[in-house]
């Protein structure tokens, strides 16, 4: 029904009168981390072993925080111009997204193991994995007058798939030799409905809110923009799973050492008598990830160059909680989104049949400078490709993420 | 022309790094780790490892040393065969002459009306009512036929005894005379008696008999009379048509050969038994039954409906004697009809029938049993030969049997009693010290009885060695002495739950030397001898068969031990399965021992065939917990560490562990709260994904 609301919208919106449309479509991956570099990504991504040397690298930085971010999007948006200012943008998204942290100790038992770890406690606090898959429909009307503009955007939301781990607690100690295990966690999981993994699966609905501004003064523009401020509502088909445990494994006991068998290593002999796990169905709510900025921009003398723009982004994502909007809860968004204000500059060089795009920040889910670059070919259908992280093409070692994207661009 | 040539250089660099970049496919991503887990854990105490021997069990004393104990019964004697009884009575028949048949009365009459109608002009002269002078009236009757009819009887009978009684009584009023008369078989016109009465006055009657013997009858007789001479009469007498003489026929004590008749229902046979059992010597009074049967076996030539009314007073439950009462069919091809019944839980009194003349007896059962033929109301045709037979089987296994148990031997074996306690020892000694072996005789018979041994050898079948005690706790040699068990006493004659107090002696015998041989089997024969000296007590004997005379062997040995170099090996089949992308790098074994022994343990590991794969821990020595004043006061831990460890294909694990006390000269003791700790640990080395 909501999907129908907006195509009947946009179906109006046709009718109006208009002047010159245009249609974009965007394919984006991005692979960001804080603490991995382009060495281990590389393997990680593309040659499938990790050696011992590379493992060391990345602990070695040995921080409390490892961010994980990684998004796949592809979207398609219709402009069309309206009478009086006014333009409307259509747009069709497919959003997946994954964002871990972790600390260093959760880092090492997964990538070494436990065995360098005897006699040592290996604490893994404050964990948290989010993975999201949804379809996003967007309507954006745009008001557009001399030195300024404004827009409003309404998205409706499909969800596909989610999954929260929130694990505030965990440690492990293995004593010499392995005599025992000293395990102590919990673990809070909202994962959808697991019996079916289709792409498209509907197990949950939301909605987004956009709004932008933009001024012109003194030969400057100045854009602030709150992007895909929303949440979806998932079904009652999802779990919520939750384990608080703390116990000390020292083998399995046997009684008669004379009659060893597989039965006895029975793994439910080993679970069964210590986890305390409640599961049950219900509906819960994720946020999306929604981009907060503002940027400004001015027309570079040169006509060999476009606009110059400075800009900050910052992201706005809670974890699932209940709690009714509050400064808290602002607070709470920005630090849980594992995102740091992301700052960059941009501008756009011209030649005669395409542009180089670009772009310096800082920020965001790395730690290092990112280096943005683009060209766009312009023909009847102008062609777009970039990457994110220019720097991993030269120096992986340096870099900390890998991201590509292209953009086709038409106006009809 | 230079800025454009360097402007397409740039985008064809920006276009190669951007394929360059995408040249690979995304890949699952791997790395090995190394892992540490403990794997098993287990706390051995003693009495885990005292293994696979159920005659042997721990016991400790107070002060918590503790001693291994074997118990086991020298033998299983079925002690329900001294006093069961089964006997097949002898059969006997009851044939058809002994049957019954009621006696027969048929009678005729002829009035005086018929007789003067036989005169001409009889009506005339001799009116009804009138008075008159009866002159001599020769052949008033001659010749004359009338039938008797005994079809409400039989169709034919041949006897072999049996009279036929003729009587004519004379209700005329005047004299007869010359009476002649005979009866014959209608059928065949046989005449079967003749019968001849000179004078028969007026108001009186006479009668004669024939026996029967060897003749055959038919329902249908004819008797004719065939002579009547009227006497005349003295003066006027009252001519009464009414008056009349009356001929009777009587059939009496009829033994039948052969008859065709309506036979009446009839006792055929009345067998009141005493019936006495062959025991022996022994003199029982009184049974109770554990299985007991009784089985009637019949056969019935009769046909007609044969019917056994069967009581035995001596076999009572809950008061109430036996009885029972069924139909026998007749036979076909002369198979018997089997009756059986079940007697458990029944008590036999053996004391013969109750007030029996000469008082109570013995080992006899007193039964009835009564034989019937039942008429079904049709003709059927018996013969002499055709019988009733029976015989008797008693069969009973006694629960308890009270009276004198007689004398008695029961030989015991040879018989062997196997031990695996010490088979996992293979190599090296042990000093055993204060070990005691003793047989224990515990007689719940209320009879005296007697041992003697006549067999009693410690045998290690490794080593080839054997090894008997020689004297008991007197001095006596072991062998062939007399060991005398005293009755036992009945407290309480419940047959479900006797209370009894047996009688109990026990013969000691010093076994440390029998038990340094390390002996994995016991051979004894023996000899048990009921009522040596016969009835000797007042008191009757008894027997329960649950409570019987037993015996058993009992070794002690205490472990208070001197273990030199002593190797045990057992071997344990393993079902486990290894993940093979799984490489366990190293094994460690934590050992806290806590026993007052040194210990040199490796585990052999062998496959499906039996070929060593690995041997794991070798030459490690754990060290015995620490001793103060002989008794272990902390445990030692020692640490065992094993590397590239293959565990696929493990089918059996070797045990093979050397004991060595501290001092070879010096005992230690082992206590109930010793134990040994085992912790095994592994390091694996696994690739994630």
């Amino acid at each position: 029904m909501k999907i129908q609301i907006f195509l009947i919208i946009n179906f109006i919106s046709l009718l109006l009168y208009s002047q010159e449309r245009s249609i974009y479509l965007n394919s984006d991956i991005n692979f960001e981390t804080n603490t991995i570099n382009g060495s281990f990504i590389n393997e990680l991504l593309f040659n499938g072993y990790i050696n011992n040397t590379m493992k060391d690298n990345v602990l070695s930085i040995n921080t409390d925080k490892h961010i994980v971010n990684f998004t796949f999007n592809n979207s398609i948006k219709y402009t069309e111009p309206l009478d009086k200012g006014f333009s409307l943008n259509f747009s069709i998204s497919d959003i997946n997204n994954l964002n871990a942290t972790f600390n260093n100790d959760l880092l090492r038992l997964i990538l070494k193991g436990n065995y360098e770890s005897q006699n040592e406690l290996l604490e893994f606090n404050q964990t948290r994995l989010r993975a999201n898959r949804y379809q996003q429909l967007k309507l954006f009307l745009d008001y557009k007058k001399k030195n300024s503009n404004i827009g409003i955007g309404l998205s409706y939301i499909q969800g596909n798939h989610h999954l929260t781990l929130i694990s505030n607690r965990g440690s492990l100690f293995t004593s010499y030799l392995g005599e025992s295990l000293d395990l102590d966690y919990d673990i809070n999981t909202y994962i959808t409905d697991t019996s079916s993994f289709s792409p498209f699966n509907n197990n949950g609905n939301g909605m987004a809110l956009d709004l932008a501004a933009s001024i012109s003064m003194f030969n400057h523009k100045l854009d602030i923009y709150l992007i895909d401020l929303g949440f979806i509502l998932w079904n009652n088909k999802s779990s919520n799973i939750y384990v608080d445990s703390s116990f000390t494994f020292n083998g399995i006991e046997i009684d008669n050492v004379f009659e060893f068998n597989d039965s006895i290593l029975d793994a439910s002999n080993i679970i069964d008598d210590y986890d305390n796990l409640t599961n049950k169905n219900k509906r819960f709510k994720s946020y999306l990830s929604s981009n907060i900025g503002v940027r400004i921009s001015k027309k570079v003398k040169n006509d060999r160059f476009g606009m110059i723009t400075y800009g900050v982004n910052t992201k706005w994502q809670p974890y699932l909680d209940d709690k009714k909007l509050s400064f808290k809860k602002i607070k709470q968004g920005f630090v849980e989104s594992n995102y740091k204000p992301f700052y960059y500059v941009e501008t756009e060089i011209i030649t005669k049949k395409y542009s180089l795009l670009p772009k310096i920040a800082y920020g965001g889910y790395t730690n290092n400078l990112n280096l943005d670059l683009g060209i766009k070919f312009r023909r009847k259908i102008s062609v777009i490709l970039g990457t994110h992280h220019l720097e991993y093409l030269f120096t992986k070692e340096n870099s900390r993420g890998f991201g590509l994207y292209i953009k086709l661009f038409k106006s009809i | 022309m230079f800025k454009r040539q360097a402007h397409n250089i740039l985008a064809l660099l920006f276009i190669i790094l951007f394929v360059n970049s995408c040249k690979h496919e995304l890949e699952t991503p791997t790395w090995n780790v190394d892992l540490i887990t403990p794997l098993i854990n287990t706390e051995i105490n003693i009495d885990e490892i005292i293994v696979d021997d159920s005659l042997f069990n721990i016991q400790s004393d107070d002060t918590g040393l503790v001693s291994l104990f074997f118990n086991n019964n020298l033998s299983d004697i079925n002690y329900d065969s001294l006093i069961n009884i089964d006997k097949q009575v002898p059969g006997k028949t009851s044939r058809l002459d002994s049957i019954k048949f009621d006696n027969i009365n048929i009678s005729d009459t002829t009035t005086m009306g018929q007789l003067i109608s036989t005169i001409p002009l009889g009506g005339f002269l001799f009116p009804n009512g009138s008075s008159a002078a009866i002159p001599f009236i020769p052949n008033v009757i001659s010749s004359d036929t009338f039938n008797v009819n005994a079809s409400d009887y039989f169709e034919t009978m041949t006897l072999i005894d049996g009279y036929l009684f003729f009587e004519i009584q004379n209700n005329l009023p005047v004299d007869i005379s010359n009476i002649s008369c005979s009866l014959m078989n209608s059928t065949n016109q046989n005449i079967i008696a003749s019968f001849y009465f000179p004078l028969i006055t007026s108001g009186t009657s006479d009668k004669d008999s024939i026996s029967l013997a060897g003749l055959t009858i038919d329902k249908n007789i004819e008797a004719i009379i065939n002579n009547v001479d009227v006497n005349a009469s003295n003066g006027n007498v009252i001519i009464n048509y009414s008056d009349a003489l009356i001929a009777k026929i009587k059939l009496k004590s009829l033994r039948i050969n052969e008859a065709t008749a309506y036979f009446p229902e009839q006792e055929l046979s009345k067998t009141l038994t005493e019936t006495s059992f062959d025991l022996g010597d022994a003199q029982i009074t009184e049974i109770g039954i554990k299985t007991g049967i009784i089985k009637i076996h019949l056969v019935s030539t009769i046909p007609d409906t044969g019917r056994i009314i069967y009581n035995i007073p001596s076999l009572t439950k809950n008061g109430i004697a036996f009885s029972t009462e069924k139909i026998v069919p007749t036979t076909i091809n002369g198979e018997a009809t089997i009756y059986t019944f079940d007697f458990k839980d029944y008590i036999l009194n053996l004391k013969g029938k109750n007030g029996r003349i000469g008082g109570d007896t013995i080992n006899t059962i007193y039964s009835e049993l009564f034989t019937y033929i039942d008429s079904t109301g049709e003709l059927i045709t018996l013969n002499q030969e055709d019988s009733f037979y029976y015989h008797t089987e008693f069969i009973f296994s006694p629960k308890y049997a009270l009276g004198y148990l007689g004398s008695d031997t029961i030989e015991i074996g040879p018989e062997e009693i196997e031990t695996t306690v010490f088979n996992n020892i293979v190599d090296g000694e042990i000093n055993l010290n204060n070990t005691t072996l003793s047989i224990e005789i515990d007689n719940y018979f209320g009879a005296e009885a007697n041992l003697v041994f006549s067999q009693f050898d410690a045998i290690n079948s490794r080593t080839g060695i054997t090894s008997a005690p020689t004297v008991d706790q007197n001095g006596n040699t072991f062998i062939g002495n007399t060991y005398n068990v005293n009755r036992a006493f009945l407290l309480n004659n419940n047959p479900e739950a006797p209370n009894i107090l047996p009688s109990s002696s026990s013969i000691i015998l010093d076994a440390d030397q029998t038990l340094n041989i390390l002996p994995n089997k016991i051979n004894t024969s023996f000899s048990i001898y009921i009522n040596p000296q016969g009835q000797t007590s007042f008191a009757p004997d008894f027997l329960f068969t649950d409570f019987p005379l037993e015996a058993s062997i009992q070794l002690k040995i205490p472990l208070n031990l001197i273990a030199n170099n002593l190797q045990l090996i057992d071997t344990a089949d393993l079902d486990i399965s290894i993940n093979d992308e799984i490489e366990i790098e190293k094994l460690y074994l934590k050992v806290e021992n806590g026993f007052p022994i040194n210990c040199d343990i490796k585990l052999i590991l062998l496959d499906n065939n039996q070929n060593i794969i690995d041997t794991l821990f070798n030459n490690n020595q754990i060290n015995s917990g620490i001793l103060q004043n002989n008794i272990v006061i902390e445990k030692s831990i020692n640490l065992l560490e094993t590397d590239n460890v293959n565990l696929k294909d493990i089918k059996q694990i070797i045990f093979d562990a050397t004991f060595l006390t501290n001092d070879l000269n010096e005992y230690v003791s082992i206590y109930n709260d010793y134990s040994i700790d085992f912790l095994l640990s592994a390091k694996f080395s696994t690739q994630i994904n």
